[in-house]
Order: C-alpha cells, then sequence, then structure tokens
C-alpha cells in the first residue's frame, strides 16, 4: 500500500473542516425547522427456529427446519449505513446441559446479507447497507451434529440489533 | 448538509447554554418480528456539551403492527468492533468514553398499542469537570419476545429484536488523529472485491468519514468513481472502512489490472490518500 497526505489549500482545508461536529457553534437556542423523511424496517418471518434430532454419523450437520425470512427497507441519508447484526444469549442449554453455540451457523442470500458463526460474545454481523434500498434476504442455519450432545430440549435465544451508527 | 435534516426531532432544555446539538442524522427504523411492527426515531444524536451542560431528546415511537407491544428501554454501552459491526452491552463504570452513566429515560417501559405513538424522553447531563473528549451510548429499545411454540422441544433457537439509538456526546473540543495504516483488496465469495482500509484514531474526538474512491484501469483510463460511506471512527480506536468496488446495480469489472485510489475526509487538514492495485482474473 501506498499512502500519502496531500496538504491542500486554504478553500479546501476549510472545507474539510466542516466536520458535522464543528458545524454548529456553541448556541444557546436552534430553530428546528427540517424535517426527518427516512425510514427503515426490519422483518423477521419468524419467532423461532428448530433443529430436528438426526444421527451424527449420517446428518454431521442438521438444517434448521426453517430458514428465516428478513426484509430490511430503509432510506437514510446518502451515505450513510444501517446494519444489523445478531447475537446469542447463551449456549444452546438444557438443564445443566450445554451445547456451545459457536456449534451453530448459517448462510445467507439477498444483496448484502452474509454468512457467519453465532457468538454469545461479540455480535456479528448480518448485513449492512448504504443509502436507500429494499433489502430481503434468507438465512438458513444448521447445528454442527455430535454424538457427545446429552437427550434434552435445548435453547437459546439470539438476539437481531438494527441500528445506524 | 443531511445533518441539518435531523434537527426537527431536537429539543434543547433550557439548561442547555452550553449544549449544542450538532448534528443528528436520524433514519427512522420499523423494527418488525412475527407481526410485531414499531417504528423508532430519531437513531443517532450527536451532541456537542460543555461539562455541567444538559440536553433533553425526545424519541418517538409507533406501533405499525397489529398486536398491543411492550417496549423496554435502557442505556447500553456502545463500541465497535474491528470490522466496524456495532457492539452493545450493560452500562459498566469506567467503560472508556462512556456516556451510558449520563444518561436517563423516562418512562423506561411503555405499551404501545396497534397505531399508537409514545414518546421516550433521553436526557444527557455531563458531570462537571468531565475531561474533553467524545463520549457515547445506546438506547436500546427492547421488544417483548415473541410468543414460542409451546411444542417446540428438541434444539430450538429463539429470536428477539431491538432497535438501537446512538447517542454521541463530545465534550469540549477533543483532537482526532486519524491515519490510514493500511489498504487492502480483500475478495467477497461470489462477489465483486471490497477495498478495506484500516483507520486508527490516537486523538480522543470523534468523526465520521466520507470521500471517494477511484477506480483507474491501465492506461489511466477512470472506471469508476465510488463514494465513501460515512462511518463513524471512534476516539483511540482502530477500524476498518470497508468500501465496495461495485454496488449491485454496477458491472462486474472487467479482467484487467487496476489501480485504487482512495481519499478519506477525516475533517482534518490533510485528506488521507491510500492507493493500492487490484487484479481481476479472466473466467476460465
Amino acid at each position: 500500500m501506498k499512502t500519502r497526505n496531500l496538504v491542500l489549500g486554504i478553500a479546501l482545508a476549510a472545507m474539510a473542516a466542516a466536520q458535522p461536529l464543528s458545524a454548529a457553534d456553541t448556541t444557546a437556542n436552534l430553530t428546528v425547522g427540517a424535517t426527518v423523511s427516512a425510514t427503515a424496517k426490519l422483518s423477521l418471518g419468524a419467532a423461532s427456529i428448530s433443529f430436528p434430532d438426526a444421527d451424527p454419523d449420517t446428518t454431521p450437520s442438521i438444517p434448521a427446519t426453517a430458514a428465516l425470512s428478513v426484509v430490511a427497507k430503509g432510506k437514510t441519508g446518502t451515505g450513510s449505513n444501517i446494519t444489523l447484526t445478531m447475537l446469542a444469549g447463551d449456549d444452546l442449554k438444557s438443564g445443566s446441559d450445554t451445547i456451545a453455540i459457536t456449534n451453530v451457523s448459517w448462510t445467507a442470500s439477498g444483496a448484502g446479507f452474509v454468512a457467519g458463526t453465532m457468538s454469545k460474545a461479540a455480535a456479528q454481523s448480518v448485513g449492512s447497507w448504504a443509502n436507500s434500498g429494499n433489502r430481503s434476504g434468507s438465512m438458513s442455519f444448521s447445528l454442527v451434529n455430535n454424538w457427545t450432545y446429552a437427550v434434552g430440549s435445548y435453547s437459546a435465544t439470539a438476539v437481531f440489533t438494527l441500528t445506524a451508527p | 448538509m443531511a445533518f441539518r435534516s435531523a434537527f426537527a426531532y431536537l429539543l434543547l432544555s433550557s439548561r442547555a447554554v452550553a449544549c449544542v446539538a450538532a448534528g443528528l442524522i436520524a433514519p427512522t427504523v420499523a423494527h418488525a418480528q412475527a407481526g410485531l411492527s414499531v417504528e423508532v426515531s430519531p437513531l443517532r444524536l450527536e451532541l456537542k456539551m460543555a461539562a455541567k451542560a444538559t440536553h433533553t431528546q425526545v424519541i418517538t415511537l409507533r406501533n405499525d403492527g397489529k398486536e398491543t407491544v411492550t417496549v423496554r428501554a435502557r442505556v447500553d454501552e456502545y463500541w465497535l468492533s474491528g470490522d466496524g459491526t456495532p457492539q452493545f452491552k450493560f452500562a459498566a463504570p469506567g467503560t472508556p468514553f462512556s456516556a451510558a452513566a449520563w444518561i436517563r429515560l423516562n418512562p423506561s417501559v411503555l405499551t404501545l398499542a396497534p397505531g399508537a405513538t409514545a414518546s421516550v424522553r433521553a436526557t444527557t447531563a455531563v458531570p462537571a469537570d468531565t475531561p474533553d473528549a467524545a463520549y457515547r451510548a445506546a438506547v436500546m429499545f427492547e421488544f417483548e419476545p415473541p410468543e414460542a411454540d409451546p411444542r417446540a422441544a428438541g434444539k430450538d433457537m429463539r429470536f428477539r429484536g431491538r432497535v438501537a439509538a446512538i447517542i454521541y456526546a463530545t465534550v469540549g473540543a477533543p483532537r482526532t488523529a486519524v491515519d490510514l495504516v493500511d489498504l487492502q483488496v480483500r475478495q467477497v465469495p461470489g462477489g465483486q472485491p471490497d477495498v478495506v482500509a484500516m483507520l486508527t484514531n490516537t486523538g480522543r474526538g470523534y468523526t465520521r468519514t466520507r470521500g471517494t474512491m477511484v477506480i483507474t484501469a491501465e492506461g489511466g483510463r477512470k472506471v469508476r468513481e465510488v463514494a465513501i460511506p460515512s462511518v463513524p471512527v471512534l476516539p483511540e480506536s482502530t477500524r476498518e472502512l470497508r468500501v465496495p468496488t461495485a454496488s449491485p446495480q454496477d458491472a462486474p469489472l472487467e479482467p484487467g489490472r487496476y489501480t485504487i485510489e482512495l481519499r478519506v475526509d477525516v475533517g482534518q487538514a490533510a485528506l488521507l490518500i491510500g492507493e493500492t492495485t487490484l487484479e481481476v482474473a479472466r473466467v476460465k
């Protein structure tokens, strides 16, 4: 990589300095007059998915019984992003028995949607979109199958978070 | 200027003599899950404040769904992971650059009938003797979990949804010192490559990116100019800035060798400029 700094003339430097945070001075009262028209919508197609029991020898990876449809519609300022993440609250648990949540992963279809592996430590990106648009995708989850899993009814909760950082 | 359009949702308290709303980009977000749909506005608030200043922001929620919804609001820590993914956790004392302890919400629980609108007041009060820096927090709006299938058994994943409204509170006039420390091309499976710039901010200020990326073919022909997304660069942090070489509407780059020049404006006197090359192989 080659990098270099370009020192601009006074006029351009002044433009560069006109960043958002310096755009307003210390004024006691601001007149509020503009209208915000940006809009975004996230839709999740289901409240839960299930991984059926299967023989680990014949089904080393268990697909969920259904894919999760996700629709993200957004209107934002030019260049601004809307981001969707997912964070697991904990591992899959059945009483004291545990299946690490990192055994759950997903593939995704749809522009801007990305595949990933679930985590309880850090939110994982599901998608990020710049500018306005209507994005729909589908997430197909799978669980790594293993003979070591104790028999039980396991559950875990994952939280989708929509934001515009 | 996009920031100006956001003032519509801004309320200044009478005590906020030294508190200036410097900008508020407010994409409105509606969250929907299994028939539930709640709109939250605004999603981002940028404040310039002095120590001891107070600012109150009204955040509006509207239930666009057909069911009554319970919304629980709280303030979380907010930061970005290295790849720029927003991260949130329960507020904890001593978290660097955190404004979470300064923010009070009223009410913190509300019930919205279908079609109803309600407001949550988020009051930010900067303590005395707060050092100059850019602080931040997130107001989290969590929606009651959907009804789970009582017959579910085996191994189940249940999903919940929430919307995070980010508050940036810059106290005083902290310096930003952003540098472009790395630039590389990263292949995207099944897609066009991305250009990934690594930005490091050693200052205590916060800024956002803007600028352009120019893709030039051999011989000097400009092929494409791409706008750099507006992403936050937090104080004393390093993050990736990912710029796609093609939008979904763009045609793929033809096979060949390209020069890529990135010009990032972070509000400093000098633009950050990086250059790299991209090889697009011919598909066999």
